[in-house]
This record gives C-alpha cells, structure tokens and sequence, in this order.
C-alpha cells in the first residue's frame, strides 16, 4: 500500500499506491511500515499526498515521527499535493510550521530541489 | 460412537497407542449419557447409527452451550459425499473415510486437538483482554467530572469510540469566580491513547497541586505540558484547549495547542473563537499564547474534539463546522443542557448506522 522510491539517489519520495485513508489500522501500518524505511540516507523526503484521502492522528503521529528522523539529519520533509482538508487539520495542528507544505506535483518539488 | 464393533476396536487400538483415553459408545442413547458424565476432547461420530442419525446427534451437540466447542469428526463411507457436506455445513470440523488407516486417524484427531487447544487459549486471552479494555475504560471514566462543580452552569458530552477513548477533560474550581477547564484529545484512540490521557489527567492534577489555584497561569501550564509530553517519549502526541472562566471580570482565557476552533454563543449569533493558536503539544512549539474573550451573561462558550466535527455520514461526509455553527445558532434559545441533548441527537442522526471512527467529547459552558 505505501511505497518509497528514491529519486536522485538522496531525495525520498513516500506515496500511496492507491487513493486510500489513513486512518484506523491503516494509519498504525503507515506508522510500522515508516519505521522500516530508509530515510537517514536521504537529504530530503517528499511525502505525496495524491493519493491520501484523510489521514487521522495516529497518521500524523506516523508524519511527526518521520519528519523526527529526517531532520535529525538536518534534512527536510516536504509535502505536496495535499488535499484542502488535509492542508487544513495541519493548519490546525500548526504543522505547516514544522513540516514544509508545497502546491505543485511530486516531479515539480523534486525539479526545485536540483 | 459406531455401532460397529470392530471399528470401535480398531479405533481404540489405533488412539490408545497415541495415549489418548477412549470412551466407547454403540448407540446414541448410551453417546449421550457418557457426553453427560464426562466432557471428551473430540468426538468421532459415525452418522449411522442404530437407534440415532448421526446428523441428528451432531446438531444436538451444536445446540448445546456447553458441548458445542467440542470438536466432531464424522466417520462416513467413502462413497457418501452427500452427508460428508451437510456434516461439515452442519458444525463437524473434518471427516474420516471407511476404510481408514491409523496413520490418517491419529493425523486428523492430532490436528484438530491441536487446533482446538489453540482457539480455546485464544478465547481466554480475548476474554481477559476484554475484561481488562473494561476495567480500563472504567478508571478512565472515574477521572471526568460526574457532577457540574459547585456555581458553573456546563453540560458535557463524552463518547469514546471503543470501550476507553483518547479524550479527556476536567474542571476545577479556581476561587469563588474563576474555574478553570482543559478538554485534551491524544492521538489515535483506544489503550495507548487511553493510557496516556490518564497521564496527562494525572499531570494536570499534580500540576494544580503544586501551586496556588490564585497564582494558576495558562501560559506556564501550557509550556509546562510541552515540556514534560516530548513527542519522542511515547511516539504520541496530544492536542489541547484550556481555559480559565473568570465571571466577575467577565472574560475567558484561552489556550488552544492544536485543537479545533472553540466556538462562542452569544445573543443569538455564533463565532469561531480563531484567537491564537499553538502547535500540538509536545513537539517543543508552545510559547505560551492567551487569548482573552469577553464572556458576558448568556454566552456560552463550546469546547470539543474533532471527533465532532469529523463524524462522517454514510455518504462519507463530515459533520463539518458549518452544520456545528448552524446547529449552535438555532439552539440560542434553548436552554444548556437541552442544547446538548440536541447537538447529541444531531450528530447521531448525522452519522446515522455509520461507525463513529474517533472519540467524541464537547463542553458547553455558561455565563
């Protein structure tokens, strides 16, 4: 269901494969499947919103931990394509101040980072 | 239970060798007043026997609360297909085919005695975990408020999602003018999420204890949280809005760290009280933000989780603010607690035979 692909050899890329909530025991898979990636190794990661319909707390929880481990390196975490509702609960939460929240595609993000 | 003789021997022989105890029984008359003295592990049931249809005693057994867990192998002829189907549609885990051989006996009876074991411990452990979700939920609903405190005019809602929830609130009384509520909501719900809300109420608690209810300060209390909640330390996070009603200078204190907008009634209007807003606590970014808001006679002040708000409907829409301001807006002349019931009966009625996917809490508090 979700999938990490490098792009440039350190730019991460986490997408769904297909258009699903991430809520209930979806979003406590997104947080074990998150744990088993190699995000260290990447300069920045990209999350695509594209096909996240809803995501619930214990999906955002699963957002903060990987932004935990990216920035601990020093790198970022940027989200693209996000639906109006999910722009708005990061709103919410204020987590368009931690997170780096952008209105353009996966390919575009990776187009400004090089 | 065969009414042939050599086939009881032959079974007998076949188990005892394995260490199984064998009660025999030609007749279902005699079946059934040896399944009364004595529970067995398994059954192996020949369907014809002389004085009962196999079939017949097979849903007895099932219609039974207390033998019905007992595992039944049938023994059929190999060419009765026929009764093999309606005794596995009827409640038999397997059948066994005459003529047999041992080594197919012992394999079915092992496997199924196996299989059986398994399921009963697993009922056991799904028992003793639903007894302790249950205890669970009860510490968790000793810790909320049973009674409105003395002098404060506030009716609540709380409806966690499972049998304990991630939502929290509580409301002391500061002095003679001043209360102080907080409503929390941690991430995700259920056990985890419970576990730490009651952390969270016990914090909160000691908190107060600390220091005197004259001198408490929204702005230290809210970084104090931060502070003490890091993200790292339990992977959860948790959202919260606090306030201090002050009726003789009439005006709340507000503190919101990434909770949904409280909502403000007053002489038949409704706001979304945006003010201030923090992040989530415990990812080091509260500083301590207080909004003040006038709060006069009448006013009533709206405080609730998203649980509320994201209520989806069976066409997979959400309750939403709008339809929470129109609701609030047409209940200004009602009193508070009908006010309640009828936010309750519209989000129910909303959500219809929709599972709610989140804990659902609101306060709503008068001047």
């Amino acid at each position: 269901m979700f999938e990490f692909k490098k792009a440039n050899d350190e730019i991460g890329v986490i997408s769904l494969v297909k258009r699903a909530r991430i809520t209930g025991e979806m979003s406590a898979n997104f947080r074990k499947w998150q744990e088993t990636v190699d995000l260290k190794s990447c300069s920045t990661v990209i999350v695509d919103g594209n096909n996240i319909e809803f995501i619930d707390s214990m999906g955002i929880a699963a957002l903060i931990s990987i932004y935990k481990t990216v920035s601990a390196k020093g790198s970022d975490l940027i989200l693209v394509n996000l639906s109006e509702e999910i722009k708005k609960l990061l709103n919410t939460l204020r987590l368009d101040r931690l997170f780096i929240i952008k209105n353009c595609s996966v390919v575009e993000a990776i187009k400004d980072l090089c | 239970m065969d009414d042939d003789l050599s086939v009881r021997v032959l079974l007998k022989s076949i188990l005892s060798r394995d260490n199984h105890d064998v009660v025999e029984s030609a007749d279902g008359r005699s079946a059934f007043s040896s399944l009364a003295v004595q529970k067995p592990d398994i059954v192996l049931l020949d369907l014809m026997l002389p004085d009962y249809n196999g079939l017949d005693i097979l849903a007895q057994l099932k219609e039974s609360e207390e033998l019905e867990p007992i595992p039944v192998i049938v023994l059929t002829g190999s060419s009765d297909r026929e009764s093999k189907l309606t005794a596995l549609s009827s409640g038999a885990v397997d059948f066994i085919s005459k003529p047999f051989l041992p080594e197919e006996v012992l394999l079915r009876v092992n496997t199924h005695l196996k299989l059986h074991d398994l399921i009963r411990s697993l009922r056991v452990a799904v028992d003793n975990l639903e007894s302790d979700v249950i205890a669970a939920g009860k510490i968790q609903n000793a810790l909320v408020p049973k009674s409105n405190p003395q002098g404060l005019s506030v009716e609540w809602i709380y409806e966690p999602s499972y049998r304990v929830g991630g939502d929290i609130f509580d409301i002391f009384k500061l002095d003679e003018n001043r209360y102080f509520v907080y409503l929390a909501d941690m991430s995700g719900h259920g056990v985890n999420a419970a576990m730490l809300s009651v952390m969270v109420h016990r914090f909160i608690e000691d908190f107060r204890a600390s220091i005197y209810d004259g001198e408490f300060d929204l702005r230290s209390f809210m970084k104090e949280l931060d502070r003490n909640f890091i993200f790292e330390r339990f992977n959860l996070f948790f959202t919260i809005v606090s306030a201090i009603v002050d009726f003789k200078e009439g005006f709340v204190l507000l503190s919101n760290a990434g909770h949904p907008t409280p909502l403000m009634q007053r002489e038949g209007s409704v706001q979304f009280l945006e003010g201030k807003r923090e992040a989530l606590v415990g990812i080091n970014m509260i500083h301590g933000d207080v909004s003040k808001v006038p709060f006069r006679s009448g006013d009533r002040l709206l405080l609730y989780t998203d649980g509320l708000i994201e209520v989806m409907n069976e066409k997979g829409e959400m309750y939403g603010e709008e339809r929470l301001r129109n609701l609030m807006k047409s209940s200004s002349d009602i009193d508070i607690r009908s006010t309640a019931l009828h936010l309750k009966s519209s989000y129910e009625s909303f959500k219809g035979s929709t599972l709610a996917e989140d804990d659902i809490t609101a306060l709503l508090i008068q001047f």
